[in-house]
C-alpha cells in the first residue's frame, strides 16, 4: 500500500496551515512526524483521516483518491489528541463500538488486556478520568487497531515515564502483530527517536526534511574549542547556531565530524538536530 | 543489555554489538536460541527493522544463523570468530588511543611501558 500525498495545501482564513505538501509514504513503515506547534502536523493527520478536506491537491492510496472513499478512508485510524469520544461513555462501552465498526481491523480482546496493563479503570466513564488516563484509553483502543494505516497525535499527553515507556514496548507488539503504516507525532522526540524508521520534520507547514532515521545520525555536530579555531573551522560549513562562553565558543553545524586537534566534536541527537533545525531562520537542510 | 550511548553511532551497530558481547560473555552460548527481534525490539523500544539490521551483520560474520520457522542460533565456534576479531582491533582500538594520548602529555617511551608493565601485574 502506497500512500502519496499531491500538491496538498489548506488554509484556515488567513493562515496557510499546509504549503504543498509532497510525500510518498511506504507501507509498513513506522513514521516520526516532528514539528514545532503550530507547523502543521494535526493539520496534516486530519486531512488524511479525511476529517478535513485539503483547499488543493490530492491524497492517494495506491493510486485512489481517499476523499469520499468510505472503503479508502476505513483503512486508517486517528488517534486525535483532541477529545473524539463521548464523554459518558466507558471504555469497555466504546471498544464495543470499535468492533461493530471496524470489526476484524480491532482486537477486542486486546484493547481490554492492554487497559489491564495500563491499570485503566474500565467501568469509568471518559469524563471521570484524569489527563493521563484519557490519554491511555485512547491509546488503548489505538494499539488494537489493525487497519492499514494507525496515527497518533501527541500519545502520551499527560502520561508518567513508566507509562511511556510501556506505550513504545506496546507499540512494537502492535506493529509486528500485524504489519502496518504507523504515524506518530510527538514533541518527546528523545526517547522515541529509534521506534522510527522514517522522520519527517514539518516547519511553517512545510515539509523541511523526510530521510530515513539513521541517515539523520551523525548529520550534525558540534564543534567547541578556542574562538578563532573554530570560526575557521566552520567557515565553509553550514552553521545553525553558535554561542560563546568566555573564549570558549560552540558551533552546531550539518556536515561530518572534524578530526582538527584542539576542536572537540559531539555528534547531536535527533532532538538536538531538531531544535537546531526548526530554530534557526533559513531551513538549509538538503537532501 | 544496556545500549551505547554514543549518538553517532547507527543503532543497528549498538544491537549487533551488544548480542557480540553476549555471546563472547557466553551468556548466549554456542548452538542456542538468541531473542527474537520482537523480543529485542520491544525490551530497547527500537524499530524492528532496525534490529533485523543489526542481526544481519551477526549473519554476515558468521556469528549467528536462521534456523527455519523456529529463529536465530548462535554459531559453532563464534566465540573464536569473537575473539580473533577482537584481537585484530586490539591495536587500532585500544593501543592507538593510548599512545596518542600519551604523546600529547609528552611521556616517553619508557614511560608507557612502565605504566603498562605496572597495571598488568596488579591486574593479575
Amino acid at each position: 500500500m502506497k500512500l502519496e500525498f499531491k500538491h496538498v495545501t489548506k488554509t484556515f482564513g488567513n493562515l496557510k496551515a499546509l504549503d504543498d505538501i509532497n510525500l510518498v509514504l511506504e507501507d509498513k513503515k513506522i513514521y516520526g512526524i516532528l514539528g514545532r506547534n503550530g507547523a502543521g502536523k494535526t493539520t496534516l493527520m486530519r486531512c488524511l483521516a479525511g476529517w478535513i478536506v485539503p483547499d488543493e491537491g490530492e491524497i492517494l492510496l495506491d493510486g485512489k483518491k481517499i476523499y469520499g472513499s468510505d472503503e479508502l478512508l476505513s483503512k486508517i485510524f486517528f488517534m486525535s489528541e483532541a477529545q473524539t469520544w463521548p464523554k459518558d461513555m466507558n471504555f469497555i462501552e466504546v471498544a464495543k463500538v470499535c468492533k461493530d465498526f471496524y470489526q476484524d481491523s480491532f482486537n477486542y480482546e486486546i484493547a481490554l488486556s492492554y487497559a489491564s496493563k495500563f491499570n485503566l479503570n474500565t467501568k469509568k466513564k471518559l469524563s471521570k478520568l484524569s489527563t493521563g488516563y484519557i490519554s491511555i484509553y485512547k491509546i488503548c483502543l489505538t494499539l488494537a487497531m489493525d487497519t492499514n494505516i494507525v496515527m497518533y497525535d501527541e500519545p502520551v499527553l499527560g502520561l508518567d515515564a513508566n507509562h511511556r515507556q510501556l506505550f513504545y514496548s506496546l507499540l512494537v507488539e502492535s506493529y509486528t502483530r500485524k504489519m502496518k503504516m504507523i504515524l506518530i507525532s510527538t514533541h518527546l522526540i528523545e526517547e522515541v527517536s529509534s521506534l522510527f524508521e522514517e522522520v519527517i520534520i514539518i516547519k511553517e507547514s512545510k515539509v523541511l526534511v523526510y530521510l530515513p532515521s539513521e541517515e539523520l545520525v551523525g548529520a550534525g555536530w558540534s564543534v567547541s574549542g578556542k574562538e578563532e579555531m573554530v570560526e575557521k573551522f566552520i567557515s565553509d560549513k553550514k552553521v545553525l547556531s553558535s554561542n560563546s562562553l568566555g573564549g570558549l565558543m560552540t558551533s552546531c553545524y550539518l556536515g561530518k565530524k572534524g578530526n582538527q586537534e584542539g576542536l572537540q566534536f559531539k555528534a547531536l541527537d535527533l532532538q538536538h538536530l531538531f531544535i537546531e533545525l526548526t530554530n534557526s531562520k533559513e531551513a538549509v537542510y538538503e537532501n | 543489555m544496556d545500549l551505547d550511548n554514543r549518538k553517532e553511532i547507527p543503532i543497528f551497530q549498538k544491537i549487533a554489538k551488544e548480542l557480540e558481547d553476549a555471546i563472547f560473555l557466553g551468556a548466549y552460548e554456542e548452538e542456542s536460541q538468541i531473542p527474537s527481534t520482537t523480543e529485542i525490539s520491544m525490551q530497547f523500544k527500537i524499530n524492528p527493522a532496525t534490529v533485523l539490521k543489526g542481526m544481519n551483520l551477526l549473519s554476515e560474520k558468521n556469528l549467528i544463523y536462521k534456523k527455519r520457522g523456529i529463529g536465530m542460533f548462535v554459531c559453532k565456534g563464534a566465540r573464536k570468530i569473537i575473539k580473533e576479531n577482537h584481537s585484530n582491533d586490539f591495536n587500532e582500538d585500544f593501543v592507538k588511543p593510548l599512545v596518542v594520548e600519551a604523546k600529547k602529555l609528552e611521556f616517553e617511551n619508557e614511560r608507557i611501558n612502565f605504566l603498562i608493565k605496572k597495571e598488568y601485574e596488579s591486574e593479575t
